[in-house]
């Protein structure tokens, strides 16, 4: 977090590390480089695979299949709860596939998801535990003895 | 040019990948490579798992508990919510159509598709709105029992949310009209959009929790508090 | 802002574009310049002002909420006492409580934190830092908030804990103390989520380079921690407070027995958050003490790395134990037992720490001073603070302590013997560095001495009442349950406590503002803040330093010989002069982001929606009133992120980067407030920092933001000053 890449040999000594902090910049001699002539793909520094509009449009096809499968099986009478774990799976699916691609989890820095997944498994776990003393998951008698 | 203090000038280290500050696209450096707004955005997120994870845990604790009133299968219109909860998915799509536009500096189309997105999402909160009447008029509301707490108050957080939502969208329509949103701040335009993303990816749950999967048959009595 | 020492040589067209820029922003009024005076405080946007601001604030607090303990002592110093009514108790306990845990110990450690960690990690400021002044102005409000209560029909009667149904059914609580209640936590936990993100984002992202996580200061890593914990546990809370208010004021069913309500809901959402809570109290100490011994040891801390993981694991097992605050509802023998273990399990991180204290100690180089007593002191006292948290482990022994003192006594051990002694010591330790001066020595010792007498005398006999029977939130006790005596020893410890505060803020107003100036390092420390001169100036570092270790201040100053004994450096008294003198040179102005009212107008507007909702429920065309707050909201989120963080008249002295121009003028459309829970925190978060705000923040330093800075040294004569900050608008 510093001027590293922008006074690279104002005085002794050069320092050869840091430079490499910022490899794609051409080597700026005696100014910072501002960020509209960053070269690489604009306003996204770093490795970056972007989908295309046609693949968007595909994942979002995807999308409103999977949700009328879901609307399908809620229509199948006779499932009752057994459909249940079927629904879950599909609204995860459906879940995933918006974090990973639209909100492109997938490709970005791992930091991310890990700040993403704790809040998402902290939620599951703790309110899970809620359900299970309070009788959730049991049908008739709540809690037991 | 990084030194400690005049006096000393020891040879330069920076050896652990994450101290090492790295350059990216909105300008300032940072240790993880991620703007400060961007992890900002993704722990806000995190956080927000567990508010609507508690709202959500409420709705599926009190399902097939309440004493009296209409139950979720006498009001649901579950054909009309999926057309609505297709609508908000949709507009996922749009916002990221919108994204990929500025990054390619198509700011026409980033306006396109920022509109299009609060509209579909104005479309969803007009569906919410006329959904709500209607299970006023068949009597449910959020004082009648447990459904009518929890399921408005889940949704209408939801609501809100997505209210919030639409009115940061059209601010940036508006902003890159009046030339303020360049290419190179399209990562602006990413955060309001995992924002949007994430309102939806909350409402797959809420769709799924609340609407398809069918409450218990008969209500179920509230756990009797055993003094022990 | 930053010093303008020379007149502008060059006036570029890319100068003059950002200029007319600016003027397109929205802005009614003048954007403030100067951080001088009254107005500077009020439009601050420096970490340090504003950790200031928190930590006196919350010192306010603590001593309203001591008041009210010592009135609760008073009442309970004898059988059947009069100084209060049942009513009147219940108030004074539910805002003592209330007022300790989140107007004291919580902003206290937020004010330490905003001072110091952008310091210890060698970073200009937070990564955002108008939020960071929404932040506190929102707790500020928050807290004015509450006390209000007071006048306005009585003050929040159902506990801290709030326990439904008794708070959910309007008629068992009559009045609207408890909408008080409800509201001024939702205002103070919007304050707490927002300060948490900035903080957790300042720490992951704006270390000085060579900084990795595991050489960065303790106490900026229990910081994270429990800024993490903040960030996932004050959601929850959000939510009960919700629940409860659509029960009080909309009539929903959440509390209701008859409806099928679950009050057991309120006491899980509550404890989900109540329990990570305590850690976020605690963690900060316990970095704080672990910044402190090694210092006053003068050896590093013992097994730095394990204390990270303990810290860290402490706040991962804070997840799994909330349910033993419930050991007595009725859950069935399967979750208590799971929940006891679980409570077991936490004590091992915890004694980890405590071993790692003592051999931080043991073979050091010693010094008493108030600080280390301090310190010492919380060592002692948390310990058998956790000793009878051990003792509530155990479910079997729980069911009889609870709702006793002995639980009073577990918890004042901890958050005062802990949390208070720690925060106490960090004001020794860092008031050199903020203030300029130390805090008298003699008086600090008689602090020391009569807090840790008083405290002891206080809560050490309620071990004793508790497991005689003594129930706990009762405003009185008949004479036949021969409790006296007890009682009165408490009471007199509880007024050895108060004479102890009076004699600190007799040595912090008085007789320190008198005392001589000392410099840089006057404690010969550490870490990094101690290398900047004692105030700081406003940027912090002149030049953003290179880590190379761990405690790396330290290491330029010392090294040990074979025998590991403490060598000093042939560059010592260069190193610590060097300190002195660490500041901008003529000429080389460090740009900072400039003030800006926007986050107290935001701030503002929450209040008014939180006195709106209050209004509105005795008539409902009040509702006006919080719609009118929600406008106000908006309008300072769509200002806030309009401007530009930085200003453009410094760009006079940038000729080459612009950096107002990066942010001038874009911003990230403001969301829309409306909604009282952190999602209203989250969208002013993320919606309203502009790139800008960021992107020049940590002034000076890579590509297009922040001043050029030319490096020290090429006037090697020159006496260098300190930049004024003066303001010129």
């Amino acid at each position: 977090m510093t001027d590293v890449t922008e006074q690279p040999s104002q005085e002794t000594p050069p320092e050869q590390p840091s430079q490499e902090a910022a490899p794609e910049q051409p080597a700026p001699p005696q100014q910072p480089v501002p960020p509209e002539q960053h070269p690489g793909p604009p306003g996204a520094v770093g490795i970056r695979h972007h989908p295309s509009d046609a693949q968007y449009m595909l994942i979002a096809l995807i999308l409103a299949i999977v949700t009328g499968v879901e609307v399908l099986v809620y229509y199948i009478k006779g499932l009752g709860d057994a459909g249940n774990p079927i629904l879950i799976i599909l609204a995860a699916t459906k879940f995933i596939i918006v974090v990973s691609f639209f909100m492109h989890l997938r490709f970005d820095n791992k930091l991310l998801r890990r700040v993403f997944i704790t809040g998402i498994v902290l939620a599951l776990v703790v309110y899970v535990i809620v359900f299970l003393s309070l009788g959730v998951f049991t049908s008739s008698h709540g809690v037991h003895g | 040019m990084a030194t400690t203090t005049p006096a000393t000038t020891p040879a330069t280290v920076v050896d652990s990948p994450t101290s090492t500050p790295v350059e990216h696209g909105l300008s300032h450096v940072t240790n993880t490579g991620i703007s400060n707004e961007k992890l900002a955005m993704w722990t806000f997120l995190g956080s927000e798992c567990l508010l609507f994870g508690a709202l959500i845990s409420t709705y599926f604790l009190y399902r097939g508990r309440s004493v009296t009133g209409p139950t979720p299968k006498q009001v649901y219109d579950i054909a009309y919510t999926s057309i609505s909860s297709f609508v908000l998915l949709m507009s996922s799509l749009t916002m990221v159509l919108a994204l990929a536009a500025i990054q390619r500096g198509d700011h026409v189309r980033l306006r396109l598709w920022l509109t299009a997105t609060a509209l579909l999402g104005t479309v969803f909160i007009g569906g919410q709105v006329y959904e709500f009447t209607s299970f006023v008029h068949e009597g449910l509301t959020l004082k009648t029992n447990l459904f009518g707490s929890s399921f408005f108050v889940l949704t209408g957080f939801h609501g809100a949310h997505v209210t919030v939502g639409i009115m940061m969208l059209l601010s940036l329509a508006m902003m890159s009209y009046r030339g303020k949103i360049p290419q190179s701040k399209a990562e602006v335009i990413e955060i309001a959009g995992l924002y949007w993303h994430f309102v939806d990816i909350v409402w797959i749950v809420i769709f799924t929790v609340v609407y398809l999967i069918p409450s218990p048959h008969a209500p179920r009595p509230a756990v009797p508090v055993q003094i022990r | 802002m930053a010093t303008v020492l020379e007149p502008p040589e060059v006036v570029t067209e890319e100068a003059e574009a950002a200029e007319a820029a600016w003027g397109d922003t929205t802005g009614f009024l003048r954007r403030p310049r100067s951080t001088e005076g009254f107005w500077g405080w009020v439009m601050t946007v420096d970490h340090k002002k504003l950790g200031v601001l928190y930590a006196a604030t919350a010192f306010v607090f603590f001593i309203i909420g001591g008041a009210e303990a010592l009135l609760i002592r008073l009442q309970l110093a004898q059988p059947n006492g009069h100084i209060l009514s049942a009513n009147q108790y219940n108030q004074i306990f539910t805002m003592h409580g209330t007022t300790m845990i989140f107007l004291v110990i919580m902003p206290m450690s937020v004010g330490f934190a905003n001072y110091m960690v952008p310091l210890q990690i060698g970073a200009r400021d937070v990564a955002f830092p108008r939020m960071n002044a929404f932040s506190y102005w929102t707790f500020l409000f928050g807290g004015i908030f509450l006390y209000s209560s007071f006048v306005f029909g009585g003050a929040p009667n159902g506990g801290w804990f709030g326990y439904a149904p008794n708070t959910s059914i309007t008629g068992y609580l009559p009045g609207r103390g408890t909408d008080f209640w409800v509201f001024g936590l939702l205002l103070l936990g919007i304050a707490s989520t927002a300060g948490a993100v900035n903080l957790v984002i300042t720490i992951i992202n704006m270390r000085a380079p060579g900084m990795g996580l595991l050489r960065m200061p303790i106490f900026s890593w229990m910081t994270l921690v429990s800024q993490l914990l903040t960030v996932f546990a004050m959601p929850i809370i959000t939510v009960a407070l919700f629940l409860l208010m659509f029960d009080r004021n909309f009539g929903s069913n959440f509390f209701n027995p008859a409806a099928g309500g679950d009050p057991v809901l309120w006491q899980h959402l509550f404890w989900l958050f109540g329990h990570p809570e305590v850690y976020i109290l605690i963690l900060p100490a316990m970095g704080l003490v672990s910044e402190i011994l090694p210092v006053f040891a003068r050896k590093p801390l013992f097994g730095y790395p394990v204390m990270v993981f303990s810290g860290i694991a402490i706040g991962f097992i804070g997840w799994g134990v909330w349910v033993h605050h419930m050991f007595a509802v009725g859950l069935g023998p399967v979750a208590v037992s799971a929940f006891s273990v679980s409570t077991m399990f936490i004590a091992v991180p915890t004694g980890v720490k405590i071993f790692n204290w003592i051999a931080t100690l043991w073979g050091g180089s010693l010094r008493f001073r108030t600080a280390m007593l301090f310190a010492i002191g919380f060592i002692v006292m948390f310990t058998i603070g956790g000793l009878s948290g051990v003792t509530h482990a155990l479910s079997p022994s729980d069911r009889q302590q609870t709702d006793t003192y002995y639980v009073v006594a577990h918890f004042h051990y901890v958050l005062f013997g802990g949390s208070i002694f720690g925060l106490f010591g960090a004001m020794y330790y860092w008031w050199p560095k903020i203030f300029g001066r130390m805090l008298n020595e003699t008086l600090g010792k008689w602090h020391f001495w009569l807090t840790f007498i008083g405290f002891n005398l206080t809560f050490g006999p309620m071990h004793i009442l508790g497991l005689q029977g003594m129930p706990r939130r009762i405003y009185t006790y008949d004479q036949s349950l021969h409790l006296g005596f007890w009682n009165l020893v408490a009471t007199i410890g509880a007024f050895i406590i108060a004479l102890a505060v009076l004699v600190f803020i007799y040595n912090a107003l008085v007789v320190t503002p008198k005392t001589a100036l000392v410099g840089a390092d006057p404690w010969d420390a550490r870490t990094l803040e101690w290398s900047i001169p004692s105030p700081p100036p406003e940027y912090n570092f002149a030049e953003i330093p290179t880590v190379h270790s761990l405690d790396d201040y330290w290491h330029q100053k010392y090294t040990e010989d074979e025998d590991g004994r403490l060598v000093r450096l042939p560059n010592y008294e260069q190193v610590r002069a060097a300190s002195d003198t660490n500041v901008a040179r003529h000429g080389e102005p460090v740009h900072m982001p400039s003030p800006s009212y926007y986050p107290i107008i935001a701030a503002f507007g929450l209040l008014v929606i939180a006195y709106g909702m209050i209004l509105g429920h005795n008539s409902g065309i009040n509702y006006l009133i919080s719609v009118i707050g929600a406008v106000i909201v908006l309008g300072g989120l769509y200002g806030w992120g309009l401007e530009p963080s930085f200003e453009p008249v410094e760009l006079e002295h940038a000729p080459v980067e612009q950096p107002a121009l990066v942010g001038a003028g874009v911003g990230v459309g403001a969301g829309a407030p409306g909604e009282l829970g952190a999602g209203a925190a989250g969208a002013l978060d993320a919606g309203q920092s502009s790139p800008g705000e960021t992107g020049g923040l940590p002034g000076g330093n890579g590509g297009g933001n922040g001043g050029r800075r030319e490096p020290p040294g090429t006037d090697g004569g020159e006496t260098p000053e300190s930049p004024s900050t003066e303001g010129d608008g």
